[in-house]
């Protein structure tokens, strides 16, 4: 009789059995799932990442990733005919940037000096002796087993980035470095994707990451 | 006694012959035009959902052919109007019918109803017209989705659309509370509200809220929009916890309806009261103390935030908002039990009574549909807004799963429910066929948890959601994506084949259906108001027997269902197999 008022002392009827016993299912499994995801904060290998930082432009960003230390190299994917970055062991810190409608990795590169690689530059750098054309799919190595920081920022919209089969994502804010800390266990070959609508060009955004021995 | 001194002058009130509630006739249009507005944009929505969903087989042909653009255009079109314009308008024509006839008092003021109507309707002609015909270009992106994260650019119109709108829900809020005031201070001074509107109350409580949140990220982005703030002068991540204040907060309006269009139903199809007034009552109350931190759920993988402040918002109180979900989603099939029970129609074994409910009311189908999948809804979600669980959930096809099952599942399907009574309570005409009415839920049930299933089964593979083709990534990966595409696509057709049902039987009922008396008998006692309106000794005793042992048993099924689905997520994202986040091994 929802529709009409209930009786005046309607506070005054005690719960039944079911709603007691459906009470205490409730608090047990809400205690459960919370208790679960405290511990893995502390204990567990898979969290959000937490590392980040805000920058006034993308210009300080960029100064950022080409003072960093790592300097990658420029080459192709193994596993495909990709033109690549590769990053070893000693490249821990890695500077990717999201844009519409393509991801750029931001790097010192080995007899090239700073430059920003993406499939619209990748026109500019022989690699192996060959020239890609404009447009260009491009990709990035990493090593299995070994401890990234990979940052990305967001130049000028929201960007999602997934790890697509390992079904992996963060999400990408203008102005924001968000640092994706990871290690890569099964070798393979990945595509990052864009998961958030970024503008008509958002499914375009790729770039392949491999993960070698 | 209040209700003797009032007086219900024969050109203001009618006298509901069905339920001989007084029927405030100056504030019936008010409902009609709000539902009829409803109904138009849920037509609109849905032929949009039709396009995208044979879009998404994993087919060569599409209607949309290769045109992407168009593509995101329709996803826009889809979420506003189904998300904000057909829900809100419906609500509102609830909010004026269960403050007026179902507490046989006037509207405070039906000048200002008409003006939220106008508001609400140039708003949404603003909208339409951003989504049907802006352009990106300019310095626009112009098609920016139901969720126009900031920087995201839209025209001003779209803004304007927006705030218009939402200007427009608040005076209908501010009439639909100066109603409840003045209907507390004469017929109800001495008792409390009927459980349904006081579910609404609190949904409207809610609305204003959301309101207020949207009002600050729409301000913002108009700004913007008009080029007196620059991308740079707003944190993006800011705007979206807000605009989530807004959008998800927004669901809690629906969902706390939906709840309060439950209790209404199982009354109009079966007779059943709830369970326990206090226990219902309660579980509202969780939805107004809860929504508060929700929105930071989809920030849980953003930078903006720290660790503490996303898991204590995002999760752990978060977490709370799953007590009154459950706590209704057992009420109500619990309470149909018990009055099966109570009128001898038990049957045979723990669930004969089961199939003696009435199936053959359009509102029992609805119920069902609505409360069924609305628990996988919630169970999906609880996942998603999981601190961790969110890293590999997040903007997938997953996400789809979860709000197709709950916000259109529950809500669409519950407001399909309730509009098959209310043709014939307010503009009193007979549905034009029962027999497709009682039908219709059924198929649309049932096409919409085909739907979920293939968007979950493709967001666990990764598909993301929001995305116009797949064309440009591994072909090895999308092929992976093609049962749980097949099954989105087919599961859409049957949703929106139901749909149009509704949409025609709606139309048709209110143009052709048989009119039904209006009035009924002047001196009938106004319903549920008589003085001996205590809790009778019976049932103020404790009992000590299950009322409803069936559901308590299911309930414990489904809790187990959802424990090891919860567990299993955990251990799918451990079996990942990579370390992500602080706590790396040997970093």
């Amino acid at each position: 009789m929802a529709l009409i008022p209930p009786p005046k002392n309607w506070w005054k009827i005690p719960l039944g059995k079911d709603e007691k016993v459906w009470a205490y299912v409730i608090i047990l499994m809400i205690v459960m799932m919370g208790t679960i995801t405290v511990v893995w904060v502390f204990l567990g290998n898979q969290n959000p990442p937490e590392l980040y930082t805000k920058y006034n432009s993308y210009d300080d960003y960029k100064n950022k990733a080409w003072s960093s230390g790592s300097t990658l190299d420029l080459g192709t994917l193994k596993s495909k005919d990709v033109p690549a970055l590769i990053a070893d062991d000693s490249d821990t810190e890695i500077f990717l940037s999201a844009r519409q409608f393509a991801w750029s990795i931001i790097a010192p590169v080995t007899n090239e000096g700073n430059i920003i690689f993406d499939k619209e530059t990748v026109q500019n750098y022989p690699i192996n002796g060959k020239t890609y054309p404009y447009l260009t799919d491009v990709g990035l190595q990493v090593k299995a087993n070994t401890y990234y920081r990979l940052h990305v920022y967001g130049v000028d919209r929201l960007h999602g980035f997934e790890i697509s089969e390992r079904v992996v994502a963060i999400q990408i804010v203008p102005q924001y470095d968000y640092v994706f800390e990871f290690m890569a266990t099964q070798p393979g070959l990945y595509q990052i994707i864009c998961n958030e609508y970024c503008g008509t060009g958002h499914h375009t955004m790729t770039l392949w990451l491999e993960v070698v021995e | 006694m209040a209700t003797a001194t009032i007086d219900f002058p024969k050109d203001e009130f009618r006298v509901c012959p069905d339920t001989s509630f007084r029927v405030y006739k100056r504030a019936e249009p008010l409902m009609i035009v709000n539902a009829v507005a409803a109904i138009l944009c849920l037509a609109i929505g849905g032929t949009a959902a039709l396009l995208m969903g044979l879009h998404k087989l994993p087919i060569e042909w599409s209607p949309l052919g290769s045109d992407t653009l168009l593509y995101y255009r329709i996803v826009s079109i889809h979420g506003v109007n189904m998300l904000i314009l057909w829900i809100v308008f419906f609500e509102v024509a609830a909010m004026f019918f269960v403050s007026t006839a179902l507490l046989n008092t006037r509207l405070a003021s039906v000048p200002l109803g008409w003006v939220s109507f106008a508001l609400m309707l140039v708003g949404a002609l603003m909208l339409e017209y951003s989504l049907f015909f802006d352009k990106p270009g300019g310095g626009y992106d112009s098609i920016v989705m139901f969720t126009a994260y900031f920087p995201l650019k839209a025209t001003p119109i779209f803004y304007l659309g927006y705030i218009l709108f939402a200007v427009g829900v608040l005076v209908a809020a501010i009439v639909f509370f100066w109603t409840i005031y003045l209907a507390k201070k004469t017929l109800y001074a001495d008792r409390s509200l009927p459980l349904t509107v006081y579910g609404v109350f609190v949904a409207v409580v809610i609305a204003v809220q959301a309101i207020l949140n949207g009002a600050i990220v729409m301000v913002l982005a108009l700004l913007y929009s008009l080029d007196i703030l620059k991308a740079a002068d707003v944190d993006a991540d800011f705007w979206k916890q807000v605009f989530w204040g807004f959008g998800h907060t927004a669901q809690y309006i629906n969902i706390a309806a939906t709840a309060a269009i439950w209790y209404a139903l199982i009354y109009l199809v079966a007779g059943a009261k709830p369970m326990n007034e206090k226990f219902s009552r309660f579980a509202f109350l969780l939805y107004l103390i809860f929504t508060v931190p929700v929105a930071t759920h989809h920030l849980i993988v953003d930078p903006a935030y720290s660790m503490p402040f996303k898991l204590i918002n995002a999760t752990i109180l978060a977490l709370g908002l799953a007590v009154p979900s459950l706590i209704h989603a057992f009420v109500i099939p619990g309470a149909l039990e018990k009055k099966m029970r109570e009128d001898g129609k038990a049957g045979e074994g723990l669930f004969g009574w089961f199939k003696n409910l009435p199936w053959n009311e359009p509102g029992m189908g609805a119920l069902f549909w609505s409360v069924f999948l609305f628990g996988f809804g919630g169970m999906l979600g609880s996942i998603q807004g999981t601190y961790q669980l969110n890293l590999i959930t997040h903007n997938t096809l997953r996400i789809n799963a979860h709000f197709h099952l709950t916000v259109v599942a529950a809500t669409t399907i519950a407001f399909m429910g309730l509009s098959y009574y209310f043709m014939q309570l307010i503009p009193r005409r007979k549905l034009l066929s029962k027999k497709l009415a009682v039908i219709q839920p059924h198929i649309y049930g049932i096409g919409l948890g085909i739907l979920a299933t293939g968007l979950f089964i493709a967001g666990v593979q990764g598909a993301p959601r929001r995305t116009a083709t797949y064309e440009n990534y591994d072909p090895a990966l999308v092929a992976q994506w093609g049962p749980g595409l097949w099954l989105l696509g087919i599961g859409a057709v049957i949703a929106v084949t139901a749909g149009a049902l509704y949409v025609l039987l709606m139309v048709g009922t209110l143009f052709f259906g048989e009119k039904l008396p209006k009035d009924g008998d002047a001196n009938a006692p106004l319903p549920g108001l008589d003085d001996s309106s205590d809790a009778t000794s019976e049932e103020t005793h404790e009992h000590k027997r299950f009322e409803a042992p069936s559901i308590v048993f299911i309930g414990l099924g489904f809790m187990v269902i959802f424990a090891v689905f919860y567990i299993t997520t955990f251990l799918i994202l451990a079996l990942n197999g990579w370390y992500i986040g602080p706590n790396i091994p040997n970093a």
